[in-house]
């Protein structure tokens, strides 16, 4: 990887990863090296769901970073993920959110491709006529679309621009496949989605689902209501390069009394008195066998697979520019759900999406911040819950994995 | 009921429903349905796609009342308010004192800081009944036309 200058370069602490500048939140600069080195980088990224694509020619549309990309199921049943773009002039080619096509056809000057993004055809390539076409030389294997490389873990499609990146389930690491797994094991059926656009930098978002120590204390709603609390029995896992983290917690296993719940000394104690007219909002089953009622996977740079009591989704990110972020949100259960899991799923996703009464407030606190770090590139933010290192943990108390994302997001970046 | 008499009083159903949630006065907002009535946000995308999450849902009115709890005392979010624009009203008939009602709506959001813009657009899909005399929502489903909301949805549309 070369190395580019950053004018002014970014000053660090000493550890690298418990003072972050203000400006890593605005620089265009900033996001600009991101687009090239994370998203069009070796990191794997969430496309969406293979159940999504049942048929050959099932497409959808989506974007890595800036980049448009179509993901689209083959004749031979392989999927691919292509950038959207003519080699040509550089229109979209599928402008539609889903669909199903015969070939990949741009809309522009109606260059054809197959689905592994092979150019078929090119209109008028020899002119009309005997006049006009493209020259003798033109050559078709010269101009086919970018294409990703994909696979898949539990029917979530990952895609990378770096063909020599290291397989997926390397970059991963065991402990978030295994949750893949574990979340994952039957056929899923897609429930519902929605989107929540966000005015703050796409890290703020990053670094709020790695954080462990806000949820019992900015969520009120999950402190009343006794669906996440630091007393309960929970951890932190991470991969062994810290890149990615998994929060899980045990919502009936609470043992230990801490002394800020009882006290009156959090905001949520204000409205610890506050009852439920209809429970059946929080009211679930225990669906698996470890026991966790909470299990949030974050994966650098910016993708979320929940489990919140029954109610399951992917969390998207699509950075927008730098004060501007989409969290694509995307609802799902399992083909076999009986009618009675179903309706618990759907009263359960109140909490989330952009009206959940605990996901709207992490949407609403990324702009308090973003509004009040605009131009003051060298403040910094202050990272010391629970030490200054990165590493797996037994209590949520800290904030490791968000240290865990600085550090991951320096190598990547070589900032 | 003739339509007529029926579409005036969805009218001003409609017109008070607007009221109590633009003029801040939630916590009559579920007064409005019976109490087995039903109150769905979703979208465009998510009904043509048989998905039934959408972005908010409450079968009972009880859930609603939680809502407004919820808003009250419960959520951090700023302050902010909606000013409804709607038409295009259309009743039809659907068995013994109960009517489909369909409406256009448009709701801009204003914060405190005085920042107003556009913040949702689509449809009110409701049944309505007049079984105890003065007309109640069994259900509304405000269908909206994008799947985006921007930064956070607290108060009901």
């Amino acid at each position: 990887m070369t190395v580019d200058a950053l004018e002014p370069a970014l000053a660090w602490d000493e550890g690298g990863i418990t003072r972050v500048p203000y400006r890593v939140y605005e620089d265009p600069e900033i996001y600009a090296r991101e687009q090239a080195r994370l998203f069009r980088g070796p990191a794997w990224q969430f496309l969406g769901f293979a159940a999504e694509l049942v048929k050959p020619g099932d497409f959808f549309t989506t974007q890595l970073g800036d980049t448009p990309i179509i993901v689209v199921r083959d004749y031979d049943g392989a999927i691919n993920a292509l950038v959207n773009r003519c080699p040509h002039k550089a229109s979209v080619i599928c402008y539609e959110a889903r669909g199903s096509a015969k070939k990949l056809v741009c809309p522009y000057h109606n260059w054809t491709f197959d689905f592994t993004g092979a150019l078929r055809g090119v209109a008028f390539r020899t002119g009309v006529d005997g006049m006009g076409g493209m020259p003798a030389d033109f050559d078709m294997a010269a101009h086919n679309l970018i294409a990703l490389k994909v696979d898949q873990i539990g029917g979530l499609l990952f895609g990378t621009f770096d063909h020599g990146a290291r397989p997926l389930r390397d970059f991963l690491g065991a402990p978030m496949v295994a949750n893949i797994e574990r979340t994952l094991s039957r056929p899923v059926q897609i429930l519902g989605k929605s989107t929540q656009v966000m005015h703050c930098n796409w890290k703020l978002y990053a670094e709020n689902s790695r954080d462990t120590y806000h949820p019992s204390l900015l969520h009120s709603f999950a402190t009343v209501f006794r669906l996440n609390r630091l007393s309960m029995e929970g951890g932190i896992e991470q991969d062994a390069a810290g890149w990615h983290h998994l929060i899980f917690a045990k919502r009936h296993i609470e043992k230990i009394a801490v002394a800020e719940y009882d006290e009156n000394q959090l905001r949520s104690t204000g409205a610890s008195d506050t009852k439920l007219a209809d429970p059946n909002v929080i009211k679930g089953w225990p669906e698996w066998p470890d026991g966790r009622t909470l299990t949030i996977m974050t994966l650098f740079p910016c993708f979320n697979l929940q489990q919140q009591v029954n109610s399951l989704a992917t969390r998207q990110m699509v950075p927008l520019g730098p004060d501007k972020c989409e969290l694509r949100w995307t609802f799902f259960g399992f083909v076999d759900d009986t009618d009675e899991q179903r309706l618990a799923r759907i009263r359960q996703s109140n909490m989330f999406g952009p009206a959940g009464y605990i996901a709207l407030e992490d949407g609403t606190v990324g702009e308090f911040v973003q509004r009040a770090v605009r131009n003051d590139p060298d403040g910094t933010t202050f990272i010391e819950m629970g030490g200054r290192g990165v590493g797996p943990s037994k209590t949520r108390a800290t904030e490791t994995s968000v240290r865990g994302f600085w550090r991951t997001w320096r190598q990547f970046m070589d900032l | 009921m003739s339509p007529e008499q029926a579409e005036r009083a969805i009218a001003a159903l409609h017109a008070r429903y607007v009221e109590v949630i633009d003029e801040g006065r939630l916590e009559e907002w579920p007064d409005l349905f019976v109490e087995a009535g039903r109150y769905e946000i979703t979208t465009r995308d998510n009904l043509a796609n048989n998905y039934p999450i959408g972005v908010v849902y409450c079968d009972t009115r009880a859930m609603m009342v939680d809502r407004v709890t919820a808003a009250r005392r419960i959520l951090v979010y700023e302050p902010h308010s909606y000013r409804h624009v709607g038409g295009y009203l259309t009743v039809a008939p659907d068995g013994a004192a109960r009517w489909r009602a369909s409406a256009h709506f448009h709701a801009f959001r204003t914060m405190q800081s005085g920042d107003f813009r556009p913040f949702a657009c689509g449809v009110f899909r409701d049944v309505v009944t007049f079984a105890s005399g003065t007309p109640l929502f069994e259900s509304r489903q405000v269908v909206l036309d994008s799947a985006n909301i921007d930064t956070g949805l607290v108060i009901p549309l």
